[in-house]
């Protein structure tokens, strides 16, 4: 039941900031930006809703691990 | 300048003690001193990279230098850098206060109210949180001297004995650490460096802000080490507001960790605000947009999840920002702008040739 609860709270949250932004894009024909607005936008709904459901969430941290293990091993080994 | 030093102490005040400390031991000090001087140099870097194309951030110059779409690769790991390191500037904080200070409450209760004012910051633009800075670093300055000479009765000049047991192997292998937290860092700074009114003085206040930054930041290291010991500097996830617990004037001045922690709230504020506009403005500046003020609540909203979801827990975020961190953020902070450098240096030449 709470997460349906912080779902809409995430759900009226993003309204609100459409409710905000949007007018003022539209009015000044900013067409780029609507669509930059609207993605970034989605992403952090999904990524807020995803959290809420406890959504496996990979983390950056451990791609960086695998991207520079080898590097350090060789240094180490100076 | 003051803007750079509330940005190195941002968050690195708290931790920089305990990570220099696990591997440099009684000598960490030194290595954090080792660590500014490198500092420096890559200050110098920083401003020549400003000096060379005044008035473009380094998002615009990447794509100046580099063309359209190789630009635009590099433009975006800076800004991957730059929300990984937002991100984890949240996590710090909402740990810090969920584990310290309020155990109860949920680490969103902590996030939200944060995020709202870094936002309405960033609304305003750049120059309010920079007065921000200024109007509240006298503050931080006493704030920090009154710490540091109130602990002097507990300090223990046996534990920095013997210096230079590790010899410079020890040294060499601590610095680094320091060297990409915060010191690599600091290349968000160049998202606003074009912003800066008197040109000529940025320069000087990059290098000043960073060599002040650095110092007290050993300062700290040695003070740490001076009071806790090796172990207990090692041993906590936050050694220097332990530090602040252990002050003790005769029985009536004392318990002031508080302090501490608006110190450190101030200047995480200034660090998140940087990163913050740092990546609203290159996000728009890669997309050709002509206002970023629309991005900054979205992104706020991103930010709320991803500052909990960057890493699973506060072992983890430890475990996973040792070696393999430093060298990433070397990568993003020292090995892509010298690359940029290059870059444009070879187009000059050969423009001159031609």
């Amino acid at each position: 039941m709470t997460e349906i609860g912080s779902i809409v709270a995430f759900m009226l949250i993003a309204a609100g900031i459409i409710a905000v932004e949007v007018p003022s894009l539209r009015n000044r024909k900013l067409k780029k930006e609507m669509l930059a607005f609207f993605v970034l936008l989605m992403v952090g709904l999904g990524m807020n809703i995803a959290q809420t459901l406890n959504a496996p969430i990979p983390s950056p941290l451990d791609w960086i691990i695998i991207i520079f293990k080898p590097f350090t091993g060789w240094i180490a080994g100076l | 300048m003051i803007l750079v030093i509330f940005y190195i102490m941002g968050s690195a005040i708290l931790f920089i003690p305990g990570k220099l400390s696990a591997p440099g031991k009684q000598d960490s000090w030194i290595s954090a001193l080792v660590a500014t001087g490198v500092g420096l140099l890559i200050v110098l870097i920083y401003n020549v990279i400003g000096r060379r194309n005044p008035g473009m951030t380094i998002v615009e110059y990447s794509e100046h230098v580099l063309g359209k779409w190789f630009g635009k690769i590099v433009a975006l790991v800076f800004l991957i850098f730059f929300l990984i390191l937002i991100a984890l500037d949240l996590r710090d904080i909402g740990d810090f206060l969920s584990t310290q200070a309020m155990p109860d409450t949920p680490i969103q209760a902590v996030l939200i109210p944060f995020l709202c004012v870094v936002m309405i910051g960033m609304r305003y633009g750049l120059e309010v949180y920079t007065r921000f800075a200024e109007l509240f670093f006298p503050v931080v300055l006493l704030l920090w001297f009154i710490l540091l000479i109130s602990l002097y009765p507990e300090m223990k000049f046996e534990h920095i004995q013997p210096i230079f047991e590790h010899g410079f192997k020890g040294i060499a292998i601590t610095a680094p650490v320091m060297v990409g937290f915060p010191m690599s860092e600091l290349v968000a700074l160049l998202m606003i460096y074009p912003y800066v009114n008197q040109k000529k003085s940025a320069a000087k206040g990059f290098l000043v802000g960073t060599l002040i930054g650095g110092i007290m930041l050993t300062l700290l290291t040695l003070v740490c080490i001076l009071v806790l010991g090796v172990f207990g500097t090692v041993s906590s996830t936050y050694p220097s507001y332990l530090l602040a617990q252990k002050i003790n004037i005769g029985d009536f001045f004392q318990r002031v960790e508080a302090l501490m922690a608006i110190i450190w709230f101030f200047t995480l504020f200034t660090r998140v605000s940087i990163f913050f506009y740092a990546i609203v403005l290159g996000l728009a500046q890669v997309m050709k947009l002509q206002d970023y003020r629309p991005l900054i609540l979205p992104l706020g909203l991103f930010l709320l999840s991803f500052g909990q979801t960057v890493s699973p827990n506060i072992i983890h975020v430890i475990g996973a920002t040792k070696n393999e961190w430093a060298m990433y953020q070397m990568t993003c902070g020292v090995f892509f702008p010298l690359l940029l450098l290059g870059a444009d240096t070879l187009r000059q030449n050969r423009g001159r040739k031609l």
